[in-house]
């Protein structure tokens, strides 16, 4: 059942209103990328684009890359990224930092380039590649952080795409989980008990793979 | 030592910390969203007058269409007062000829004769369009009004109905009348 919520005069809709424009503003003004905002109140769309391009093509890419582990199309996905960015830029309110909105986007597009990639390989591929250790070291050997990494990018394929996706945006982009509440739309809570969650598995996967121990 | 989720949240950190994005791809990203060169204004003119040169052409099209050639007769009392409605000497007519083709003519004939022949007749004018006989009924009779009309000349009346009628007919000219007796 939907929580009472006591209906509000127009003059308190107009003054929260006011006050929810104001902490926009206020939140663009304490965005790092409030230069970019001013270009965009100019009119200078190309140049807010190729400012944000400047900052963040490069991550981007390295999230979609990850995302998706595949270069082609995680080139595609970055420049449509810019593109739609470039398109929707007017339409931005503030009510997250330009970045956090950028990888919002991002966010979507690889799901969506994950789920057509996914139909396709349904009627392509017979089935994931059943991991086997690594003979050549003893359980007890501690893995060096390079075996770590290579086995972490096979581990993070068997995690469903939501997983994996929030796993990147926290740890390879550094977002809080404030952030990825606006990223995902989803509670701050709920996305640190995904993470939480993932984080054993990948550990598991990790030990499995190399036939090691963390 | 470092605790194993730890070291699994550094190795996150640095995924792909090697990977750079193709060569160009600012480029591709400027040429797509590169805005397209203003249209002059004429180019959004260009419908409305497209629309306004096609509606004139219908417009002027539809009123060349020939229209059904039509005969209105009528009737003004005359000075003199009467009883009834039938037609009475004195009073005057005015028959009125409209649509058709390019040429129209009124004939009015009492017993078969010949009394007025528009256009040319004094009695005759023109309102727009239509070709108008006003005649003063001064005599008793049967009178028979014609209108006709053709895409050619209509050719003179001889004076005979009958006569009139017929070469006309053949000719192919359009022909409407009605009748109306005067006492």
């Amino acid at each position: 059942m939907a929580p009472f919520e006591p209906k509000l005069s127009r003059k308190t809709r107009r003054v929260r209103q006011r006050h929810l424009k104001m902490q926009a503003a206020e939140r663009i003004l304490m965005d790092p990328d409030s230069d970019v905002v001013g270009l965009v109140a100019n009119g200078d769309m190309t140049g807010a684009l190729r400012r944000l391009m400047e900052r963040y093509g490069t991550p981007l890419y390295r999230y979609c890359r990850e995302a998706l582990r595949d270069a082609t199309l995680a080139d595609d996905v970055q420049q449509q990224v810019f593109i739609e960015a470039h398109r929707d830029l007017s339409k931005f309110t503030g009510l997250s930092t330009l970045r956090t909105w950028l990888f919002a986007i991002a966010r979507h597009r690889v799901l969506d380039a994950a789920k057509s990639r996914r139909r396709v390989q349904a009627h392509i591929e017979p089935g994931d590649a059943i991991s086997v250790p690594d003979p050549r070291r003893s359980p007890d050997e501690l893995i060096d952080d390079q075996r770590i990494l290579e086995a972490l990018v096979g581990c993070l394929d068997q995690l469903p795409d939501k997983v994996r996706t929030v796993l990147l945006l926290r740890f390879q982009q550094g977002f809080t989980f404030e952030e990825l509440a606006q990223i995902c739309g989803e509670k701050p809570g709920t996305l640190q008990a995904k993470v939480t969650r993932a984080l054993p598995l990948l550990r598991a996967c990790i030990e499995n793979r190399t036939g090691g121990s963390l | 030592m470092t605790e194993p989720i730890a070291r699994i949240e550094a190795a996150l950190k640095r995924l792909g910390e090697e990977h750079e994005p193709p060569v160009g791809w600012e480029a591709r990203v400027l040429a797509a969203t590169a805005t397209p060169k203003a249209k002059p204004w004429w180019w959004f003119a260009f419908p409305v007058v497209a629309l306004a040169v096609i509606a004139i052409v219908v417009f002027a099209w539809h009123s060349t269409l020939d229209q059904p050639l039509q005969l209105s007769v009528d009737r003004e009392k005359g000075a003199v007062a009467v009883r009834g409605d039938s037609a009475h000497v004195g009073d005057i007519v005015h028959a009125k000829a409209t649509g058709g083709s390019r040429y129209r003519a009124v004939w009015v004939y009492r017993e078969d004769h010949l009394v007025v022949a528009c256009p040319g007749a004094p009695q005759c004018r023109r309102d727009g369009k239509a070709t108008i006989a006003d005649l003063v009924l001064d005599t008793i009779g049967e009178y028979t009004i014609v209108a006709l009309t053709s895409s050619s000349p209509v050719p003179a009346p001889a004076g005979q109905l009958d006569a009139d009628l017929g070469k006309t007919a053949e000719m192919g000219v359009h022909q409407e009348h009605k009748t109306l007796k005067v006492r």
